[in-house]
């Protein structure tokens, strides 16, 4: 087989693949979804919600470098907004240093975030400390995803009654 | 003659629709326990012990004598771990007339300070159907997420009535602390007024009478937590809520007394 012959099959291969895999999301998104394949690896601007001195929620813009999907970009987002900022000296609303697992999105517009257990073992507790983890998550994604409607809170991949003792997550949230 | 003796007969029922006041059941609930501390703060100050003490200090205040009494029931008396679906079971066969959740808070921002009442937030929330059917699964009824079903309508109705009584209640709490903590206090014993708010707690969650939540101050904040290691700091938190309660017993009875008229 021609050198030209083998790329023209695996241009076909990696065509059919991308095109199974949007296929069944095709429906369930037609309206206002968004993608879930990023077209072009970019950069792309995004809003970051963090903690300030006050104890107020902040947004603020960052560039990053979106990854294959959307839910790529969402791990990444979400990853960010639980690194320590040392620069503009600002707070964590997710506690420094938790990894999300997993992300991955329902055909009722609910992102579902998959956090390690870190997520409740290094929550600081309080009803306000739980309040800014949930209002940052559900502000990230009003902000940078507004076809999305609601955010659901997973530990190891299950549902959890609260981050701290106080507020049900049981529940999805509504992000507005 | 036929007179007085329609009086007299109608006499054991005039005495029954004026009685005198109820006593009333407090249900006071001590944050976390056991082997969940709930907050601590930099200093190793533990929130399970903060609420422990402040709870049995609010019993204390409860229970001098008034006339009408005032009882309190205490969800944990100790320092052990009572899961958040037996403190609402307790308050509910407890047959409260007020549920009282105390807690300290906390926040990455350590100049997030003050005391700040809540009451359950259920708008939108699936949750409060769940629980209609958890409390009615062993009758085998039908999908209480039906929110066509009368026994949801009725859940729903005695939820309202709640909420509104737990509304007015959060009220006074917090009207009688920014009195005594806040505008009429001292520098040193100044809380921040937060002021009232509503969340989806689940303690709150299923509760068959108004209730409340109490965040009585930040274990981040260096300044109130100074404040609840002095001890007159801490009796004269727990004399001001007692006497909200006393105001919200007198709120609920004319209430009841419109509803009799
Ligand atoms: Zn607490």
């Amino acid at each position: 087989m021609s050198a030209g012959r083998k790329f023209l099959i695996a241009a076909a291969a990696v065509l059919l693949a991308a095109a199974v895999l949007y296929y069944p999301f095709k429906h369930r998104f037609s309206k206002r979804a968004p993608a879930l394949i990023n077209s072009v690896h970019a950069g792309k601007s995004v809003v970051l919600y963090f903690v300030n001195e006050e104890g107020n929620l902040v947004g603020l813009d960052r560039q990053i470098v979106s990854g294959v999907t959307v839910l790529d970009d969402i791990r990444a987002i979400i990853t960010e907004e639980s690194s320590p900022q040392k620069k503009s000296g600002l707070l964590n609303a997710i506690p420094a240093g938790v990894s999300v697992r997993n992300v991955f999105i329902d055909d009722k517009r609910c992102v579902y975030i998959d956090f390690e257990r870190a997520l409740t073992e290094r929550h600081g507790g309080g009803t306000q400390g739980e309040l800014l983890t949930l209002e940052a998550l559900k502000k990230t994604i009003a902000a940078n995803y507004p076809e999305l409607d609601f955010v659901k809170v997973l530990v190891e991949g299950k549902e959890i009654a609260s981050l701290a003792g106080h507020i049900s997550t049981r529940g999805q949230l509504k992000v507005r | 003659m036929i007179r007085k003796i329609i009086i007299l007969l109608s006499l054991p029922a005039v005495l029954l629709c004026q009685q005198a006041p109820k006593a009333m059941k407090v249900i006071i609930d001590a944050g976390h326990g056991g082997y969940d501390a709930g907050a601590v703060s930099d200093n190793g100050t533990k929130e399970k012990d903060v609420t422990l003490e402040m709870a049995l200090l609010l019993k204390k205040h409860i229970e001098e004598p008034s006339e009408p009494p005032v009882t309190a029931i205490l969800t944990r008396s100790d320092d052990k771990f009572v899961p958040l679906i037996e403190r609402v079971g307790l308050a509910n066969k407890s047959e409260g007339d007020l549920f009282i959740s105390l807690h300290m808070n906390a926040s990455p921002a350590k100049r997030d300070s003050g005391f700040e009442v809540y009451f359950y937030d259920s708008t939108g929330d699936a949750e409060t159907a769940a629980v209609a059917k958890r409390e009615n699964e062993q009758e085998g009824s039908a999908d209480y997420k039906d929110k066509s079903n009368p026994l949801f309508i009725l859940w729903d109705l005695a939820q309202n009535e709640f909420s509104k009584e737990s509304s007015e209640a959060s009220d006074v709490i917090q009207a009688a602390l920014d009195g005594v903590l806040n505008r009429n206090a001292d520098a040193s014993l100044k809380l921040r007024d937060r002021g009232v708010k509503q969340a989806n707690f689940l303690v709150l969650n299923g509760m068959k009478m108004p209730s409340v939540l109490l965040e009585m101050g930040f274990l981040t904040n260096r300044s109130d937590e100074d404040k609840f290691k002095k001890t007159e700091f801490k009796e004269r938190y727990a004399a001001t809520i007692a006497d909200a309660v006393r105001q919200i017993r007198q709120k609920f009875d004319k209430k009841s007394e419109t509803r009799v008229r």
